[in-house]
């Protein structure tokens, strides 16, 4: 067996994760990139005596690396040099997507060109000679479709083949009045032992990629000031940022090529939908379309908030019916009957109970949000396929511009309402650092499906459960968007936002292919069993020993003389001016730290400890006030949402300062916010 | 905005269904990157799409649809075509 390592890399919306799903069929390994959390797409495919591995590159407009998704794919191309690079590009928008193939072609030939949604083009009047666009680029060229799945064979022939023939050499495009330069900068390297890529290095200081000049001034500071020198007489002779005419070149030559393969009869040009854009209606859709998406999503897996809306309008039989039969509910039943076979068979001994509440219990917690994770997926991966998601964003845009926010934040909101974890990575997208910074802070606040947990099942414990739940999930938005405002602010005044900016390629709009939302679904929903599902686990299997294990360290199974109650009795005091008091507070106390590694165990430590059935004989047994639990509920959708979250906020910002703020901000906040609404609560009861 | 043609100006300020020609980008070096890789290079063709006096833009570059911020648009000087 031969090992070939293949990078595949495209620009945003070439199709490249769809032709990466149906090359490897979905056979993926998901890993992180190193020191980082962008996850990263492996795949194995063997044909005839090779073994290929496929990895799955960052979406990219060019190798000069600004951001992270940039940095990623070029340090691969650059530091890891695989043995053959696939440059997919779109068939409809030829000449553009072009440009990152020739930025690639100017370092190595050992590339094979992708054109994608080959059967697409046809329809729109695009044909291309691809003998003429292979003798232009110098390297092989296969036409795929891979929603018909054309050309995935002879995409696979040819890289062993550019694999075999171990091509050398790369492209030489013309700089015109800078190649004077790029020619000088290039024998500078040369005789510094910069021998390799000497002219894409060249070229890449007059794009001031900034990870060349990193590592040119690294080796030699003598050289990079040389180098810097070149730069400012080209930018003075010339008059224009040579960045600008490195790129107004690449172009040119795609152009050219384009004129010489490209042959595109005019057929009527798809008018752009403008109703997305409408400044009234734009906004309006948005907000519809995505309270509906998670309104389904809710009700499947819950039942809310639909049960409760039947419920008032007087169909209890109907909305029992939906709660009893919902994903959840269902999936907790048989999580239970497990529990039970389990203990049938093993007996009532400390290693049953073990395995029942800690371990079975973490799984039952994970397998729990798994048909949400799928259900809010499968929508977002549907309004993502259609190209409606971009132009959501620009609906919400319209809005949130107004709040210091910009259309940007939209995904990460969303993704936030089912989980922050995801949430908080897809910020990486937003193009404004400083807006980042922000939501990385304030999307802890908007509350979970963990927490809605939480909720409902407080919920159960008052007369008007409903308007709790509804409360809980208003103050949660006021708090992001008048903090996000507040920040947005400060911001201004210490002269750090330059302004909400929205730059956004929308793809063209077309009706979802069920097998690419299914491929997409499928892989977030992998993604989160991974990451979450492990940090959920130990956090339950973690807290199930706290509670199970006294001050003299033996195991005991009155969790009242555990040490997280002895811990928990110390800290009660805090709670006491929320109207949280009694002997029994201190479960409450214990309950929230569970909370704090993961929300949902903190209605099973109410339940395990006090020993209770049901949530509201497990607050009857505390001895707490229902305006208590109203409070409650606030503090709860409020404060730190979970472990896995502040280590989230930690690795993408690596700032310890900012992650301990975090924790800082939301106690302080849900704190303040629990003591504000039981004050109001005891005035309006009494 | 009833611009006359071979007006030099910003982008936000050409009317809905008017090209212009990008001439030059007045913004820090990431957004430069980001803009130019996404085919807005000084003597490119640009097809304004949306543009309400206010809010966003909507714009055709190389066949690619963009929205983008007025804050961006202000810093793109073009020049008025058609």
């Amino acid at each position: 067996m031969k090992k070939i390592r293949v990078a595949v890399i495209g620009q945003p919306n070439v199709g490249k994760s769809t032709l990466f799903n149906a090359l490897t069929k979905g056979h993926v390994i998901v890993t992180n990139w190193p020191g980082t959390t962008v996850s990263k797409n492996e795949g194995i495919i063997k044909y005839g005596n090779y073994e290929i591995h496929l990895v799955d590159l960052p979406g990219i407009y060019g190798l000069t690396a600004f951001t992270l998704e940039e940095k990623i794919s070029r340090n691969f191309i650059v530091e890891e040099n695989p043995d053959v690079i696939v440059v997919l590009v779109d068939s409809l928008t030829l000449i553009r997507t072009l440009y990152l193939a020739l930025d690639i072609l100017e370092r190595t030939k050992r590339v094979v060109i992708g054109v994608t949604k080959v059967d697409e083009a046809h329809s729109r009047g695009i044909h291309i000679n691809f003998e003429i666009l292979e003798k232009a680029l110098g390297v092989p060229v296969v036409s795929i479709s891979a929603i018909k799945g054309i050309g995935l064979e002879e995409l696979i022939k040819k890289i062993i083949s550019a694999y075999e023939s171990n091509i050398k050499g790369y492209l030489n495009i013309d700089y015109g009045e800078l190649n004077t330069y790029i020619e000088a900068s290039e024998a500078l390297l040369r005789q510094n032992g910069f021998e390799d890529s000497s002219r894409w290095l060249a070229v890449k200081i007059f794009e001031g990629d900034p990870e060349t000049l990193i590592m040119i001034k690294s080796k030699s500071e003598d050289l990079y000031k040389a180098l810097m020198e070149l730069r400012e007489e080209a930018l003075r002779i010339l008059r224009t940022d040579p960045a600008v005419i490195v790129s107004r070149s690449r172009f040119k030559y795609a152009e050219d090529i384009g004129k010489s393969c490209l042959i595109q009869i005019a057929v009527k040009k798809k008018k752009v939908s403008k109703i997305f854009y409408h400044p009234v209606f734009a906004p309006i859709i948005s907000i519809v379309i995505i309270l509906v998406m998670f309104m389904a999503a809710f009700t499947v897996n819950t039942g809310f908030p639909i049960t409760y809306v039947l419920k008032y309008l007087g169909l209890s039989g109907v909305s029992h019916i939906i709660e009893e039969y919902s994903i959840s509910s269902l999936m907790e039943k048989f999580i239970e009957h497990i529990a039970n076979i389990l203990e049938s068979i093993l007996g009532k001994k400390a290693i049953t109970l073990f395995i029942v509440d800690a371990v079975l219990g973490g799984l039952g917690a994970i397998l729990l949000f798994l048909p949400l994770i799928m259900i809010v997926m499968a929508i977002l991966g549907a309004l993502e396929d259609s190209g409606i998601l971009t132009r959501l964003a620009v609906g919400v845009h319209m809005l949130f511009e107004k709040v210091g926010f910009s259309g940007h934040a939209l995904f990460p909101l969303s993704i936030s309402l089912g989980c922050n974890v995801p949430g908080i990575l897809v910020t990486r997208a937003v193009p404004s650092s400083t807006e980042r910074v922000r939501l990385i802070m304030l999307l802890p606040f908007i509350p979970c499906q963990a927490r809605l947990v939480v909720l409902l099942a407080l919920a159960t414990a008052v007369k008007e459960g409903f308007l709790v739940l509804a409360l809980s999930y208003i103050v949660a938005f006021i708090v992001f968007f008048a903090l996000g405002y507040a920040l947005y602010l400060w911001s201004l005044k210490r002269g750090e936002v330059v302004e909400i900016r929205l730059l956004l390629e929308q793809p063209p709009l077309h009706r979802p292919i069920p097998r690419v939302v299914w491929w997409y679904t499928w892989w977030h929903t992998k993604h989160f069993l991974v990451k979450a599902g492990t940090i959920i686990f130990m956090a339950n299997l973690l807290f199930w020993l706290l509670t199970h294990v006294s001050p003299s360290l033996s195991l005991i199974d009155t969790p009242s003389e555990s040490l997280g109650a002895l811990f928990s009795k110390n800290l009660t005091p805090i709670l006491t001016p929320l109207g949280i008091v009694g002997e029994n507070a201190w479960i409450i106390v214990l309950a929230l730290i569970a909370g704090f590694l993961a929300k949902e165990i903190f209605i099973t430590t109410l339940l395990i400890v006090t020993g209770a059935e049901s949530i509201r004989e497990a607050f009857i047994t505390i001895g707490i006030s229902e305006h208590s639990i109203i409070t409650l509920a606030i503090f709860i959708t409020l404060y730190v949402p979970c472990l896995a979250t502040i280590a989230t906020i930690y690795s993408e910002t690596r700032s310890y300062k900012l992650t301990v703020g975090v924790v800082v901000i939301m106690l302080i906040v849900a704190y303040t916010s629990a003591l504000l609404t039981n004050i109001l609560t005891s005035i309006l009861t009494r | 905005m009833g611009e006359k043609e071979g007006l030099i100006t910003t982008l936000d300020k050409v009317s809905e269904g008017k090209t212009a020609t990008l001439i030059s980008l007045e913004v820090g070096h990431g957004l430069l990157s980001r803009l130019l890789n996404m085919g807005l290079i000084p003597g490119t063709k640009i097809n304004v799409l949306v543009n309400r006096g206010k809010g966003l833009l909507v714009i055709r570059v190389q066949d690619a649809e963009i929205s983008i911020s007025r804050g961006i648009a202000q810093k793109l000087i073009v020049k008025v075509e058609s």
